[in-house]
């Protein structure tokens, strides 16, 4: 599913060997989670499910802009390790005469370092691949441009697991890798997510 | 002046990586790092200095960011952070992560970093900040910060 949605996104060649890259990069993600989950003693495993709130902060920019989403989790049955899959979308915005939108989907691996962090019995650490996409409308001629960005994403989670039920706060950032020239010039796009979660697990 | 690959690779696991392989066997940790180097999105990156001193538990970081400006002169900053260590310092490749807090010339700094060190040496970051002063919260990344990594 994921092969499909990074391919037909892809507008140049420049970035094909970056995407081809990522696609790599969430199969193996997938295979290692699969066995490190399997290698646990008394395997057990969880379907968690989230909705999250969070403020997205773009490249270059000072401003947050709010968003929403959720993620759907595989995870060990204490949380130790697990794989994610997590979506983020800024609303619409439509203002001056242009339209514009962005949507950040990620997916991780990672798991629980702490049980016993400051006031909360849960710190966590994800690491993958993720990707933004865009567009911006002019809305007098209906001219679209779409952008993407693909790169790697790390996360942090601070909160309470308690059964079934899960609350956290967390900060992700999407480091978009540039073009072949870009990255020569240690240009890299960052993208930056403050938020909080709740979620149930089956 | 034609230098044999085989002969280079010999010379460079010599000087470059057996002491410290051999010190972080000997010891199960490196001690020290300086990093310089971070992507951002601007041409030429962002050139931001940090010190930091460490064990497998925690570490202290001074760093100076010469792209950010406080007060007109680069920002200017001490972190303590908890250190959880994936990958310890006996293999060539070591990872890890952190949380810290501390002080900046712009204000209190709150940290997070994912973090490796390649062949006992080079070390590379994936640093965020969240910096906060009485007008305002400032998130600033740092996208691969790199630097070496030494067992001192």
């Amino acid at each position: 599913m994921f092969s499909g949605f990074l391919s037909v996104r892809a507008q140049s060649g420049q970035n094909s060997n970056m995407r081809s890259i990522l696609r790599n990069l969430v199969f193996a993600f997938g295979c290692i989670a699969i066995i490190a989950l399997r290698t646990q003693d008394g395997f057990a495993i969880a379907w968690q499910t989230s909705a999250s709130g969070a403020v997205m902060q773009q490249p270059s920019s000072q401003y947050y802009h709010y968003c929403y989403g959720g993620e759907f989790q595989i995870r060990s049955n204490d949380s130790a390790r697990g794989l994610k899959i997590s979506f983020l979308q800024r609303p619409e915005f439509n203002y001056g005469g242009f339209t514009d939108q962005e949507s950040a989907i990620a997916v991780m691996y990672g798991g629980t370092l702490s049980s016993k962090s400051f006031l909360f019995n849960n710190a966590a650490a994800f690491v993958g691949a993720s990707q933004i996409d865009g567009f911006i409308r002019e809305n007098a001629t209906n001219t679209t441009r779409k952008f993407s960005s693909s790169g790697l994403i790390y996360a942090f989670e601070w909160g309470k697991l308690r059964d079934r039920f899960t609350a956290a706060l967390f900060h992700s950032s999407h480091i978009g890798f540039g073009s072949d020239y870009q990255s020569e010039a240690f240009v890299a796009w960052p993208y930056i997510f403050y938020g909080a979660k709740v979620g149930w697990a089956l | 002046m034609k230098v044999a690959p085989l002969k280079l690779l010999l010379s460079f696991f010599a000087i470059a990586i057996a002491p410290p392989a051999a010190f972080a066997y000997k010891f199960g940790e490196q001690n020290s790092s300086v990093l310089a180097q971070a992507f951002t999105a601007n041409a030429g990156g962002q050139t931001a200095y940090a010190v930091k001193r460490f064990n497998t538990d925690h570490e202290w970081t001074f760093f100076a960011n010469t792209y950010l400006l406080a007060g007109g002169i680069p920002l200017l900053g001490g972190v303590y952070s908890l250190r959880h260590t994936f990958i310890s310092a006996k293999y060539p490749f070591q990872s890890f992560t952190q949380f810290g807090l501390g002080a900046s010339t712009g204000g209190v700094v709150a940290e997070g970093t994912i973090g490796m060190t390649l062949l006992y040496l080079l070390r590379i970051d994936l640093t965020s900040h969240l910096i906060i002063n009485q007008n305002r919260a400032i998130s600033w990344s740092y996208p691969f910060w790199t630097g070496v990594s030494v067992p001192l």
